[in-house]
């Protein structure tokens, strides 16, 4: 299902640390779809999903941080940046060239010249439980993946390449390896559990064994980087699964930047007191406190969940049953960590290896107590960065694939 | 639209998963207690009302205690969730029938208070709470609780002995005679309901099917008593009783599956937990074995008890740590 193009559409810039990532932007200023965002000092922040006139710009702070929002009064038809042009033979350009043009253009890929990636694996399981929007994604570009997966072969200069895939979408998985007579990547097919979808896991449910240093990417991901080369800036649709109270699902197209307020009103979905919204799917999405953010590219599904089935989660007392050591994917001790966060006692929380915790949520999901393990665990983290920030008074290194709405560093 | 202009709907705000598979603390007693059901039935059924009374005074003195003792130390009454009713049944279950009221009395009110409340409640006890209370009345009144002088009343078809006396006074040549099949039937002095081993051991595979426990500790504390009594009676069959004996009589099935699962004084991690039940299998039949106390079950998991924050310890190697040192 397509999602129209709402009236107002908001595009969301990250902040950083140091309060940047205000755009060089004033009310009344009319943007064109691809056009660059910069800030005063030409730095980009993001790419416009939409054509329009900026109608306000303020803070919207998010569960997972601060952001500036731009308020885009959309104009129906879309009118494509004039300077937004693609990139001539990209595929004949020297790798590292490449790389450090995609990084400097806000993409997120961990290649490194020292250590280069063992494999690329492209990651077609769902995120999370409830997520179901690879199917369309492959259905939809298959043909710019295949083109990305040639491309990344040639740019890691690994020669495995697998395209790891639930059993169901093993004939789109097929297509995209297969470019003419000559086989790019191979199929492995997963079972679809949770959370062999998330990138720390995926290369250990595989069954080619020994691979240490991956390129996990999704398929989305890799189908906004060709389209960014090929055409100057990034998509800007982005597939949601939309899931409502009954967990009757939808996929959906979105425009990026269209308000979720927008989505459950064609999706027919109403939103009441002590209902919960959450951005992502059930086990590691971001509940929100109200429905006018925009859907972002690291958003894979919008959930309404029923005040009858939220669970609370709280602070009752570990009893040791040792349930969440036994789901820990990273085989940490989810128990200790939580308590250590709880008493304050953060540096203990390091020494049983709390940087390994990939924030799965499946500790709390079976805890006999109920307890709120990944938000201690969380919240213990953080500590921690603040702790060794003030400590070394390091200036902290600008992460440019933060900055921007379209590309979330996946 | 600027946050002053948003709509706000009092929408529920909390940290991801956002399901729980459901099942909860209380949920866990009561399977417990739902295990436990079985040899209710059938220590009413031999003893009578005796076994009755035990029961019913020792549970309701057990959550009379933790109500009282609750209200004392104000912290939120919690007894509806089903972890004093527990302890309860599970004193009564190691007790004789014939055990005077006011001993129960005092042994569940030693069980929650030193046992648990003091420790800080649920979650906070380093020893099984019912053991303690149980060695405070061991210590006490070893009398009262003696399993042989309890049955002393009784007609029943079977020895009135509690095997493990008859094997520490006559030795393994006055126990070979008996019938193992009846001792595992139930057939056998001991416990209120904790002589019904077959009943017992029922209701621990139950536990583990439900996955309220883990099968590693009960199964290997089984292999270390078997483990440990092999070693005696390969060295001197005439001298020591067979493994087999070791297991069917005298608290091992319960304390097995009920005394050293007890979530709070037992490892969490796998192999910790294997180690913990081994431990308390081998000292319990070296407590049997070499000191003059023909019973070890109790004090071998209240050892292991002390251990076990250590052997929790044993934790396993981070996936992602092993590849970046590698």
């Amino acid at each position: 299902m397509d999602v129209s193009l709402p009236k107002q559409s908001v595009l969301l810039i990250k902040k950083s640390a140091n309060g940047e990532g205000m755009p060089a932007l004033s009310s009344g200023e009319s943007i064109k779809t691809g056009g660059k965002i910069s800030d005063a000092e030409g730095k980009l922040l993001a790419y416009s999903p939409v054509t329009g006139t900026v109608a306000e710009i303020y803070n919207l702070p998010r569960v997972d941080g601060d952001f500036t929002a731009v308020d885009v009064n959309t104009s129906e038809n879309d009118v494509w940046d004039e300077n937004c042009r693609g990139i001539d033979n990209y595929f004949d350009r020297e790798p590292g060239a490449l790389v450090s043009l995609l990084c400097d253009s806000g993409f997120a890929l961990d290649i490194r010249k020292d250590e280069r990636p063992d494999a690329v694996i492209l990651n077609c399981l769902e995120s999370d439980l409830l997520v179901s929007i690879n199917r369309n994604v492959l259905a939809e570009y298959g043909d710019t993946i295949r083109r990305g997966l040639r491309l990344l072969k040639r740019i890691s200069g690994s020669d495995i390449v697998i395209i790891a895939v639930p059993g169901d979408l093993r004939d789109f998985a097929e297509k995209v390896a297969v470019d003419g007579s000559e086989r790019i990547a191979v199929v492995d097919l997963l079972k679809p559990l949770y959370p062999f979808g998330m990138k720390e896991i995926i290369p250990r449910a595989l069954s080619r064994k020994g691979i240490r240093r991956p390129l996990v990417i999704t398929p989305e991901y890799l189908n906004s980087i060709i389209v960014f080369l090929e055409h100057g800036s990034p998509p800007v649709h982005k597939f949601i699964t939309l899931i409502d109270r009954n967990n009757v699902r939808i996929n959906m197209k979105v425009r990026i930047g269209t308000p979720i307020s927008h989505i459950l009103r064609e999706g027919n979905i109403k939103i009441s007191e002590l209902d919960k919204l959450v951005l992502g799917g059930t086990m590691r999405g971001k509940s929100s406190f109200h429905a006018e953010f925009p859907v972002t590219a690291d958003i894979d599904a919008i959930m309404v969940q029923d005040r009858d089935a939220v669970v609370t989660l709280g602070n009752e007392a570990c009893v040791n049953c040792g349930k969440c050591i036994g789901v820990c994917p990273n085989k940490l001790q989810p128990h200790l960590l939580a308590r250590y966060s709880e008493f304050s006692l953060f540096e203990r929380c390091r020494d049983y290896d709390i940087d390994y915790c990939i924030e799965c949520g499946l500790c709390a999901y079976v805890c006999t107590s109920r307890r709120a393990l990944v938000h201690y665990i969380v919240f213990a983290k953080k500590e921690l960065a603040k702790m060794a920030k003030e400590g070394d008074h390091a200036i902290e290194s600008d992460n440019i694939g933060e900055g921007l709405a379209c590309h979330p560093v996946k | 639209m600027p946050s002053s202009e948003i709509k706000y709907r009092n929408l529920v705000i909390s940290s991801a998963p956002h399901i729980h598979e459901g099942r909860s603390y209380s949920g866990a007693m009561y399977t417990f207690i739902i295990a436990l059901l079985p040899a209710v039935i059938f220590a009413i059924s031999r003893y009578g009302m005796d076994a009755a009374r035990v029961i019913a005074v020792s549970i309701a003195s057990a959550m009379a205690s933790e109500y009282i003792i609750q209200k004392l130390f104000r912290k939120p009454v919690a007894i509806n969730d089903g972890n004093a009713l527990l302890m309860g049944l599970l004193m009564a279950f190691i007790l004789p029938p014939s055990v005077p009221w006011w001993l129960i009395v005092v042994g569940c009110f030693f069980s929650i208070l030193v046992g648990k409340q003091i420790f800080g409640g649920r979650g906070g006890n380093t020893f099984h709470p019912v053991l303690l209370g149980w060695v405070t009345l061991r210590f006490s009144w070893a009398d009262y609780i003696n399993y042989s002088y309890g049955a002393i009343n009784y007609t029943l078809n079977f020895s009135v002995e509690y095997p493990l006396h008859v094997l520490k006074k006559s030795g393994a040549a006055a126990v070979s005679g008996l019938n193992y099949l009846d001792l595992f039937l139930g057939n056998q002095v001991g416990g209120t309901g904790a002589s019904a081993v077959l009943l017992i051991l029922i209701g621990g595979l139950f536990l583990i099917a439900r996955g309220v426990i883990s099968w590693r500790i009960p199964f290997s504390y089984l292999a270390g008593v078997a483990a440990t009594a092999s070693v005696f009676w390969l060295a001197d069959s005439a001298k020591y009783a067979d493994p087999l004996f070791h297991i069917v009589v005298g608290n091992v099935m319960i304390g097995a599956f009920f005394f050293a699962t007890d979530y709070s004084s037992s490892p969490a991690n796998k192999t910790a937990m294997l180690i913990f039940g081994f431990g308390c299998g081998l000292f319990t039949v070296l407590f049997r074995i070499l000191s003059n106390n023909p019973n070890g079950v109790f004090f071998a998991i209240l050892f292991m008890n002390i251990l076990f924050p250590l052997l929790d310890k044993i934790r396993p190697a981070v996936p992602g740590k092993v590849m970046k040192e590698a």
